[in-house]
């Protein structure tokens, strides 16, 4: 059955979300791994070694958390896969180790007797112990193992106990596979797996007082009340999103200051020239234009961590399964399109943990219109000169929130609408979703996933999206001209371009100066700002508000050849619905390739997006005109 | 041309040469679950 003598035998663990999975497999190799207190965080076959009491070498597999081998969603068809030995380069395992949360024993055991059906060896983990005898159940481990006929192990990975007695349990020769014996009678296995649970726990885990509500249960009456339950998720959303963008300032001034001064050494230390331009205004310029909203991804990560961690998240994900049906999506969408309002790469791969392959498709799909933080500067641009007055006013926090609305609805209808065309899932999927106990955060794993996150993302700028600066300088420094600033980026080829697809964009209101801004902002969008100030030669003074009130300046002053003025409130709107709709931004491309494995989906988004963000501005901007304004 | 734009002409080459190689280099597999739709198929 094992491997040879020489090479380690393999060990997987498995259990629901939310078990101590991770925990325990930290534990017993080591490694440190994210641990969160919401489904999904396990995604993907994380491996180990460690070393039984007797000096024997096992390699421990850590399968994502499943509730069933059913295996709807890719987490749970990689533990399927893993567990039959069909995954290539991973042997089948020697033995299993399925972790119980023994307060939730009812639910968990499901999991377990489908694992001892599989005729694999198996060891039970009965962790978290301490919470099950805290909320009143008598366990009674020796009654379990009897009755499961697999070693039982109670423990409290947490805490590092039972892990000595868990490591005496897998020494060689590992148990033999156990009997199923709830399999022997004739019938549904569903049903008669259902009544041996039932059964098992009457013997081996008895809730003395059978209405005795804990802590999370009284909490729960208030967190998960219509109406109750809606105002603290409302005001608990509102906070982290006043926090992640008040708090962000300060570090994201500190990365603007640090980026112009590198840039300024740099000045100070090559002659004029194109390599000096070249690592100023591409590679620094991009790549701190995308540094600068590292704080923002931090925090953000930061507060999912402390959400996830404490139980928060599953309930608002709970809560928010009403609205998301309506888009066609289950509760588990929430925390992927919540995240996308930060940034859609993030969102994007938040994703893994929704059950439904078409479903996690959708919300792939529609993410990039939950207004990410990058649209931002554009928006700052944009709305004061269209409101006529200086940035920070309620109208403009007004029409801010309309903007973040009309991307919001209009991702919910072509879900909707995608849901359907997609049609039903081959696999039926429940919504099911554990709702962990409130307990207190684990700083340790909440700073380990924010630093996980937040390299991922500088990992990110510092290779694809440097990659694409340097290639969007070149597009905007060759050929090159002897003119001003704003001569030579005409004559570029992006300035060239542009050129070409004014009378594509005319009809929208823009000019083809609009049109090169625009193709510049496909790296990232807030070089819109920088763009068109380069085209409408307004010099930088090193003060962010004071250069988009300069700028503004001169858009209002801007005119077309014949002398009309070119932003009008009608060219302004257009803009904006445009930059609501268009998918600008190349590296939440390749990260939807990616993840959806197929760069279709990454492209045919992006002709979407940017098709139906023309039409929209073309509705907008032509209606208007029809109505007078 | 100075050497500058020699330089940052090799620059800008091999970043498009690294994206070109990287788009036709075989894909190593997605999780998409194999019954989206989207060309990969179980193995």
């Amino acid at each position: 059955m094992h491997a040879s003598s020489d090479a380690p035998s393999t060990i997987a663990l498995i259990g629901n979300p939310n078990a101590g999975k991770t925990t325990l497999f930290n534990a017993l190799t080591g490694e440190n791994q994210r641990v969160g207190n919401y489904s999904g965080v396990t995604v993907e076959l994380k491996s180990g070694e460690f070393f039984t009491p007797h000096g024997k070498k096992l390699r421990l597999l850590d399968l994502p958390g499943c509730y069933s081998l059913r295996a709807p969603s890719p987490d749970e068809k990689i533990a399927v896969d893993a567990l039959r030995g069909e995954l290539t380069g991973i042997a089948k395992p020697d033995l299993v180790v399925c972790v119980l949360d023994a307060s939730n024993l009812e639910r968990h055991l499901q999991l377990a007797l489908q694992v001892i059906e599989l005729k694999i060896p198996t060891v039970i983990a009965l962790n978290m112990v301490d919470v099950a005898e805290k909320a009143g159940l008598r366990l009674d481990p020796a009654k379990l193992s009897e009755e499961l006929g697999v070693p039982v192990v109670p423990m409290q990975a947490a805490a590092g106990k039972g892990i000595i007695e868990l490591k005496q349990a897998l020494r060689f020769p590992f148990p033999s596979a156990p009997e199923a014996k709830w399999t022997s009678s004739n019938g549904d296995p569903e049903t008669a797996r259902r009544a041996f649970i039932t059964n098992l726990c009457e013997l081996a885990a008895r809730r003395p007082e059978a209405h005795q509500l804990t802590f999370s249960d009284k909490l729960d009456h208030i967190l998960l009340h219509p109406l109750w339950g809606w105002v603290v998720f409302l005001m608990t959303m509102f906070a982290v999103f006043w926090a992640i963008f008040s708090f962000a300032e300060i570090p994201m001034g500190w990365i603007e200051g640090a980026q112009g001064r590198i840039a300024d050494w740099v000045k100070t230390q090559m002659s004029d020239g194109d390599l000096r331009s070249l690592l100023v205004d591409g590679a620094i310029g991009g790549v701190g234009g995308v540094i600068v909203f590292l704080p923002q991804i931090v925090l953000l990560f930061f507060f999912i961590g402390l959400l996830e961690s404490s139980g928060y998240m599953a309930r608002a994900a709970f809560l928010m399964d009403g609205v998301m049906s309506k888009a066609g999506l289950s509760g588990k969408a929430f925390l992927p399109l919540f995240s996308s309002y930060a940034c859609a790469i993030p969102g994007v791969m938040a994703t893994r943990s929704i059950d439904s392959a078409k479903e996690r498709l959708v919300t792939i799909f529609v993410a990039p219109w939950m207004s990410c933080s990058a649209r931002l500067p554009v928006y700052f641009l944009i709305v004061p000169l269209l409101l006529h007055e200086h940035e920070g006013t309620w109208k403009q926090a007004l029409a801010l929130f309309s903007i973040y609305t009309l991307g919001t609805l209009s991702a919910f209808i072509v879900a909707r609408l995608l849901r359907k065309k997609l049609g039903p899932d081959v696999a039926k999927n429940h919504f099911m979703l554990e709702l962990p106990p409130y307990h207190s955060p684990q700083w340790k794993y909440i700073f380990r996933h924010v630093w996980e996150r937040a390299w991922s993302f500088v990992a990110k700028a510092g290779t694809v999206i440097l990659g694409l600066s340097i290639l969007l300088w070149a597009l905007q420094t060759y050929p090159k001209s002897e003119g001003s600033d704003a001569e030579q980026l005409a004559h570029s080829t992006m300035g060239r371009i542009g050129a070409v697809i004014e009378p594509v964009v005319k009809p929208i209101g823009f000019d083809g100066r609009i049109g090169t801004a625009i193709l510049t902002s496909f790296a990232a969008r807030e070089v819109f700002n920088a763009s068109l100030a380069v085209l409408f030669s307004v010099d930088e003074t090193g003060n962010e508000e004071e250069d988009r009130s300069n700028l503004r300046d001169r858009l209002s002053a801007a005119q077309w050849p014949d002398g009309r003025p070119l932003f009008t409130p009608l060219t302004l709107v257009s803009v904006l619905v445009f930059f609501i709709y268009a998918l600008q931004c190349l590296p939440t491309s390749a990260v939807v390739a990616r993840e959806s494995g197929s760069w279709k989906w990454a492209l045919g988004q992006f002709i979407f997006m940017s098709g139906f963000a023309y039409f929209a501005s073309l509705i907008v901007f032509q209606g208007g005109k029809l109505l007078g304004f | 041309m100075d050497w500058q734009t020699y330089i940052a002409i090799s620059i800008v080459a091999l970043t498009a040469t690294i994206f070109i190689v990287r788009f036709f280099r075989p894909k190593k597999n997605g999780s998409c679950g194999h019954d989206c739709g989207c060309g990969k198929k179980p193995r």
